[in-house]
């Protein structure tokens, strides 16, 4: 940090300082920022439909109209038809239960097995050693390369992907929540609290766990947005999800041969995939600038 | 330097002893009998005894471990079933286009990712600045298998430019060989180059914030040269770390597009011989190129010794 | 007549919550061979000052608003950033507090003086490497070819700060300004680093501008002092002057916090109050939220400089 910078970082200090009703409540920070709002909006209402994707959907995902078959986006079927003349939107529809549905599964397990890893990791000298070997093992596979080692011995099913990409992600998470509580651990609070002899579990859980929720609750995010692509590669793929239940990587894995006349199936699911993983890291990004003072120092135009 | 060396390769052995031995049990936890796995229901019985022997299924356990570990080190991967091929064999021929196009990807992320992050860190906040961040932004949020299938349709099918799938070896098509490796590292590299933009933006942005920068502006130095030697060669080590992150991208990509553009590489060879059941390709497969991902980290971690002093020289705990 | 002089000093920050004035309208003289200390808490102006001269300002967010910094008959202000670089490192250069952060940590400390040396003198690299080991020798690092091959994290904090010295000292330049050179320092090693300013200060007749917010590094080593408080001008002048007859009530307070010895029983005092938001001054004297001798012009106009025979001091009490 140079003088220049220094004497800046005062001047925002002094700023933050002046701002510190607004900080008091992040929600409402985060909410200030356009794009954290639409990728929030656009991921509930992902998942909105996901949950009531049968009411929600307006034909069966599986209905096959043979006579309506490759029909352009229209009034009546907005998305478009597939080679079977199914409706692409009722797919997308239900695809995204199986898509958001594994995505939240995946991160709910590792957030809950990881972070608990790690905060065992970081604590307790002989549980790291035997964690942190078995983690450099899982992590040792390129991510993909090891989601697909476990389907390959599995097979294709929502349950078996749901467990492939959690071993994928849990040592990871197990990483990061280890390095947060390595940190804090020397943080003078936190020996301040073990000198006035507070037990172990109240340590991690009052002190440790709050503190370290921030920087985890960003790499969540990344985390639904990696699970998302993965999910999408492994059923594009053809092992991932079987074939009769859509997901946003079978429908973009089947469109592809009528790419050449049929370029909805291409661009749809694709779309949805990208957006909805832009969507978590805009919603990532917000969430880590309402954590950072220097937010509200930016130079001004 | 040398006992930093030394040390980094001891633990790569031992990690790819215990993968083989787990990828071994893996295998064994399939349920049901191996043999009839890969020869499916409608095989005789005595095609999976003949199977069976030939696998050396009869034996104990320990034996077949040995047997495995026993032809990693050897290269004797024993036979592939569905083609009456030496797995080694095939592995090698899979091996070179999968790094040709990993490597390419690898060396093409950096040049634009890292390009683009300096210029985005100098000019900041300006409108240049602007839009490298948001291309960047979206660049991480695109999905490989698409920007493939959308080149595809852009550049083969609706311009012609380029070819739509396929692959031929440097050896046989010379530097054209390459127009077929052009959508395939962009379809690869683009998320890659996303997350490195932001990250060499940020790692700039906190160099330039260094003192030392400030020193070397107020010796009179000009600008580029502060940019260039003082700021750039310690964003430069950034790159290197990344580009240990980027590869493992990067092979779950080479997977995918390998597999868009008919690619006959690794990643294909995993997913082909996954639907075809071919159990010990896989595990070989899946063994080699996580050696490859743990070697290629292993350069990085050496390149990134060489660049910086303070690791080479050993005082940092490395 | 002075070797730097500077007249009414203005540089501002516009940043997202509006504009900090950090330097307002300061003005000082450098004598040859003098040095002039500066003195302030963090957040005066006092390092944003010096950096205006080299204009290292980071821009934006900061802006050079106006004012004169007049050297050999040219304005520093008005230089080009081409003609700008022949000063830097050759007529003024700079140390820094941070010896730990002030060296790039990838290149070995020879190099790093060699190129300042090429940079303003025609020699090749082998000479200027050479000339590198004899700076080092000059501010008495032991051994100073090993030293000029090694790389910064092999050095200890105080031989950082004497490189960096060396650094700076390498094209004999006229000026040189010294950023809290020892706050970051221990104790003892700090005392060595200010004798060895002052001593190239004599041998080479170097003017020092030494910023510091310490009032006992300005006894040892300034000649003229000038105490700033956000942004302004408070008290300037000989260094006896200001320390036997303070007159601004903030030099006053700064006096009162050094510890003094009387008659065995040592007070310290401290003055009330905090250095006021930087965005949001107050009106009249900054100062006087926290004056013991606030009248009420001082809340409504800027108090003019009243001037006591070259010492100059801005405040109401003497207007």
């Amino acid at each position: 940090m140079n003088h220049a910078a220094t004497h800046l970082e005062d001047m925002k200090t002094t700023e933050a300082k002046t701002v510190k009703k607004r900080r008091e409540s992040g929600v409402k920070v985060l909410f200030r920022n356009p794009l954290a709002i639409l990728s929030f909006l656009y991921l509930t209402g992902t998942g909105l439909m996901a949950v009531f994707a049968p009411w929600v959907a307006p034909y069966d995902p599986n209905y096959m109209d043979i006579d309506a078959r490759f029909t352009a986006p229209g009034l009546q079927h907005w998305l478009g038809t597939d080679h079977l003349g199914r409706d692409v939107l009722s797919r997308m529809i239900h695809g995204a239960r199986t898509t958001m549905g594994v995505s939240v599964a995946v991160v709910i397990l590792s957030a809950f097995v990881g972070t608990s890893l790690g905060l065992i990791s970081g604590f307790f000298r002989r549980a790291d050693e035997i964690i942190m070997r078995v983690t450099d093992l899982l992590m040792a596979f390129p991510p993909l390369v090891g989601a697909l080692a476990v389907m390959a011995f599995l097979g294709p099913g929502v349950e078996n992907i749901v467990l492939a990409l959690f071993l994928v992600m849990v040592p990871r998470v197990a990483r990061i929540t280890r390095g947060e509580t390595l940190v804090l651990r020397e943080m003078t609070f936190i020996k301040a609290a073990q000198m006035m002899k507070a037990g172990t579990g109240r340590i991690i859980f009052r002190h440790i766990l709050p503190n370290a929720m921030s920087p985890l609750v960003v790499y969540f995010t990344l985390l639904f947005a990696g699970t998302i692509m993965a999910e999408a590669g492994l059923s594009f793929l053809g092992i991932g999800s079987p074939p009769e239940v859509p997901s946003w990587g079978i429908v973009l894995s089947e469109g592809r041969y009528y790419m050449r006349n049929a370029w909805w199936l291409t661009v749809m699911p694709g779309l949805a995939i990208f957006i909805a993983v832009l969507s978590c890291n805009l919603l990532g990004d917000g969430i880590r600038d309402v954590g950072d003072p220097r937010q509200y120092g930016r130079a001004r135009k | 330097m040398l006992r930093f060396l030394l040390r980094r390769t001891l633990t790569i052995i031992p990690l790819t002893l215990v993968m083989a031995v787990m990828m071994f049990f893996l295998m064994r936890l399939l349920p049901g009998d191996p043999a009839l796995n890969i020869l499916g229901p409608e095989a005789t019985p005595e095609e999976i005894e003949t199977l069976k022997i030939e696998m050396c299924l009869d034996q104990p356990v320990y034996y077949q471990l040995a047997n495995w570990l026993g032809g990693i080190v050897t290269g004797d991967l024993g036979k592939s079933f569905y083609h009456d091929m030496p797995v080694s064999k095939m592995l090698f021929t899979a091996l070179i286009p999968t790094l040709k196009l990993t490597l390419l990807s690898l060396l093409f992320g950096i040049l634009i990712g890292t390009g683009a992050g300096v210029i985005s860190a100098i000019k900041q906040d300006s409108l240049v600045d602007r839009i490298i961040v948001v291309i960047s932004t979206s660049f991480m949020a695109v999905p490989h298998m698409w920007l493939g299938l959308l080149l595809v349709l852009l550049f083969g099918v609706v311009l012609g430019w380029l070819p739509v799938a396929g692959y031929e070896s440097f050896k046989d098509g010379g530097v054209v060989s390459l127009k077929y490796l052009i959508l395939p590292i962009l379809a690869m590299s683009t998320a890659e180059i996303g997350i490195l933009t932001k990250m060499v933006r940020a790692r700039m942005l906190d160099v330039l914030h260094q003192d030392y920068v400030l020193t070397a502006k107020s010796k009179g130095l000009p600008f580029w040269k502060v940019i260039l030697k003082h700021a750039f060669k310690n964003t430069l080590i950034t790159v290197v770390t990344l580009s240990g992150m980027m590869l493992a991208g990067l092979i779950g990509g080479a997977v995918i597009t390998e597999n868009i553009f008919a690619i006959p590489g690794m990643g294909r060879l995993i997913v082909t011989s996954i639907v075809r059941r071919d159990y010990l390709v896989v595990q070989s497969a899946i063994m080699l190129i996580t050696f490859l991902y743990l070697f290629l980290n292993f350069l990085v971690d050496i390149i990134y010794a060489f660049l910086d002093p303070r690791v080479s020289y050993g005082s940092l705990k490395g | 007549m002075s070797l730097l002089s500077v007249k009414d000093l203005k540089t501002y920050f516009h940043v997202y919550m509006g504009t900090v004035k950090s330097v307002d309208g300061v003005s000082f003289d450098l004598e040859r061979g003098k040095t002039l200390g500066i003195v302030g808490e963090s957040g005066s102006g006092k390092t944003v000052s010096c950096l205006s001269l080299l204009k290292l300002i980071p821009m934006p967010p900061g802006e050079i608003v106006g004012g004169q910094a007049m050297m050999d008959g040219e304005d520093l202000l008005t230089l080009s950033e081409k003609e700008m670089r022949k000063v830097r490192g050759r007529k003024i250069s700079m140390i820094f507090q941070e010896p730990m952060t002030a060296l790039n940590p990838l290149y070995t400390v020879g190099d790093q003086i060699a190129e300042t040396i090429r940079l303003h003198q025609k020699v090749n690299k082998r000479e200027a490497f050479e000339k590198a080991v004899e700076m080092l020798d000059a501010v008495s690092i032991p051994a100073p070819k090993a030293r000029a091959m090694s790389y910064p994290h092999q050095l200890s904090g105080g031989m950082k700060q004497r490189a960096m010295i060396a650094l700076a000292m390498s094209c004999h330049p006229q000026i040189l300004i010294a950023d809290e050179p020892s706050t970051a320092l221990d104790v003892t090693v700090q005392a060595q680093i200010l004798l060895l300013i002052d001593e190239f200060k004599k041998k080479y007749g170097t003017s020092v501008i030494l910023v510091t917010h310490n009032m006992g590094v300005i006894t040892s080593s300034a000649d003229d002092v000038m105490v700033m408080y956000v942004g302004k001008m408070v008290e300037k002048g000989n260094v006896y002057e200001i320390f036997n007859n303070p007159k601004h009530p903030y030099t006053q307070g700064l006096m009162d916090c050094i510890l003094k010895s009387t008659g065995g029983k040592q007070i310290l005092k401290t003055m009330p109050g905090f250095i006021p938001n930087p965005i949001n001054k107050p009106q009249g004297c900054a100062f006087h939220p926290r004056c013991p001798h606030r009248k009420s012009i001082c809340m409504n106009e800027e108090p003019p400089v009243v001037d006591f025979n070259e010492h100059k001091t801005a405040c109401w009490l003497y207007a």
